[in-house]
């Protein structure tokens, strides 16, 4: 037993260190093939798991949720981010421009801004995942209550009792 | 780009007069100079502003915090993009938000936002209430908003002529929350983001006022909790004696605990949830301290003083011990 979790182990190790330049085939919901770094991979929770889980590796991992256009904005920003471990003060510097021109595209285009964020968060990139969130909330934040319900189909719901409730806890902050 | 102030309604502004909510709400706007010259705060104004203040807190004088509102409004606006701006792109941004948006994804959007859009959105429905109002929700909004800091610069000291806080000591912080104390102890406790006050039961009557201070979270109870030092006489000696009280927030009574060994001076630190307050302690200086009245053995006293000066001794909330750390005064201070 401990001799076989002993080699366990050592294989696990030297899987560590492979893992670095290892590749791994992550595929769109159109089937396009995208190879990527393991580090670049592993920004993704999901991925992640499953790849320590020991799961099929070679045969990559199939992503029926996101498609193409998608995964290779996604992986863009993980390769940025994955890859490249920043020390400096200037490579931290580059990496944050990186993600402002970044997000600055993705909120030109608001539906794909909203592919990425629902991928970021299929795929638990928590950076990519607190990027795109940001940028809607900005979007929304000076927005009425009226404006929100209308862009996010909510049914107004309150009574006047809520609203009432509402209307009090603000005169007595 | 200039900040202007002013009381909704008013006529340039966005078309939210019907709104039942917006009436007395004050609101400080980014505008362009060029375009919109910034009209001079009117006395209408202004009057608007006190009573939107008296009406939160009686208690304390609406002047001073009205004042520290409109900087921390300030701030908190000005990376705002223009209004106009925001309004013309709705239609493109309403449709792709109408697709399905999972609840964690709906809590972080949430999160990000600024305290002025979810006091608003409270009444967007009832789910969004509850989110807004729930404590695993403040604990988020608080981390993300530690990750986008907000700059509040409030005055050393102010002075008001009538019905004022005279002088007001250092206030302290923590969370973004700020603990001003005048020096007739009277204390507050302001959220200069959602512009609530709280007025804590006044602690024990001192014999000179300004004395330490301390505001800080306690991770074991999960509560906020405020220290301060006072001197009383003590008798039969009629000596003046340094006493020390904890007021857990929540609760209306001062717990006093053992005395301090030496005189307290001020706080030095007293607001980092992650950094000191992390293992549940308050640091603070004692040194020399200047009391307004000579007192009797007061060599004595001075000497003391003059030994413990620039230490920092630790006071564990939990156990209500002092105790003695290695580090210098301006360790704490840099």
């Amino acid at each position: 037993m401990a001799s076989g979790s002993g080699a366990a182990a050592a294989a696990a190790d030297a899987e560590e260190k492979e893992s670095g330049s290892r590749m791994i085939t992550l595929t769109s919901n159109e089937g396009k093939a995208f190879v990527v770094t393991e580090a670049s991979a592993r920004q993704s929770a999901t991925i992640r798991s499953m790849v320590d889980d020991g799961g099929c590796v070679d045969k990559g991992f199939p992503l029926p949720n996101v498609d193409s256009k998608t995964l290779a904005r996604v992986i863009q920003y993980s390769d940025e981010h994955g890859n490249k471990e920043p020390h400096t003060v200037d490579e931290r510097a580059a990496l944050a421009k990186f993600d402002r021109d970044f997000i600055a595209e993705l909120d030109a285009d608001k539906a794909f801004l909203y592919d990425v964020t629902m991928a970021a968060n299929y795929l638990h990139i928590q950076g990519l995942l607190a990027l795109t969130t940001q940028c809607v909330a900005d979007t929304i934040k000076g927005k009425t209550p009226e404006e929100i319900r209308t862009a996010f189909g909510i049914e107004y719901d309150l009574t006047a009792q809520d609203e009432k409730e509402i209307k009090e806890e603000d005169t007595h902050a | 780009m200039g900040l202007r102030f002013v009381c909704e309604p008013y006529s340039g502004g966005p078309k939210r007069k019907g709104k039942k909510k917006s009436q007395s709400r004050l609101l400080f706007e980014q505008r362009n100079h060029a375009r919109d010259p910034p009209p001079s705060l009117s006395q209408a104004t202004l009057a608007g502003g006190i009573h939107f203040h008296r009406r939160r807190s009686t208690a304390v004088s609406g002047i001073l915090v009205m004042e520290m509102m409109k900087r921390c409004s300030d701030i908190q606006v000005s990376s705002n993009r223009p209004r106009k701006a925001m309004r013309i792109a709705i239609n493109s941004w309403s449709t792709i938000l109408l697709r399905y948006i999972p609840e964690d994804v709906l809590f972080k959007i949430l999160s990000w936002l600024p305290s002025k859009s979810l006091i608003r959105f409270r009444s967007v429905c009832k789910a969004w209430h509850a989110t807004i109002s729930s404590s695993r929700f403040v604990n988020a909004h608080l981390e993300c908003s530690k990750q986008r800091p907000s700059l509040l610069v409030i005055p050393g000291s102010f002075e008001m002529k009538k019905n004022g806080i005279r002088k007001w000591i250092r206030s302290v912080h923590c969370d973004g929350l700020l603990l001003i104390s005048t020096r007739k102890h009277k204390m507050m406790i302001c959220n200069p983001s959602t512009r609530e006050i709280v007025s804590p039961p006044e602690g024990s009557h001192s014999l000179c006022g300004g004395m330490g201070l301390g505001f800080g979270f306690d991770p074991h109870s999960n509560k906020y909790k405020v220290a301060r030092a006072f001197y009383q006489r003590d008798y039969p000696t009629t000596r003046q004696v340094c006493k020390f009280e904890v007021l857990t927030l929540g609760t209306d009574a001062w717990r006093q605990t053992e005395d301090p060994p030496y005189p307290i001076d001020r706080l030095t630190r007293s607001c980092e949830r992650s950094h000191l307050l992390e293992v549940g302690h308050w640091n603070w200086r004692f040194g020399p301290v200047v009391l307004g009245k000579t007192l009797n053995g007061l060599y004595a006293v001075l000497r003391k003083l003059l030994l413990a000066s620039n230490k920092v001794y630790r006071y564990d909330i939990q156990t209500c011990k002092l105790e003695k750390i290695a580090s210098t005064f301006e360790d704490f201070t840099c």
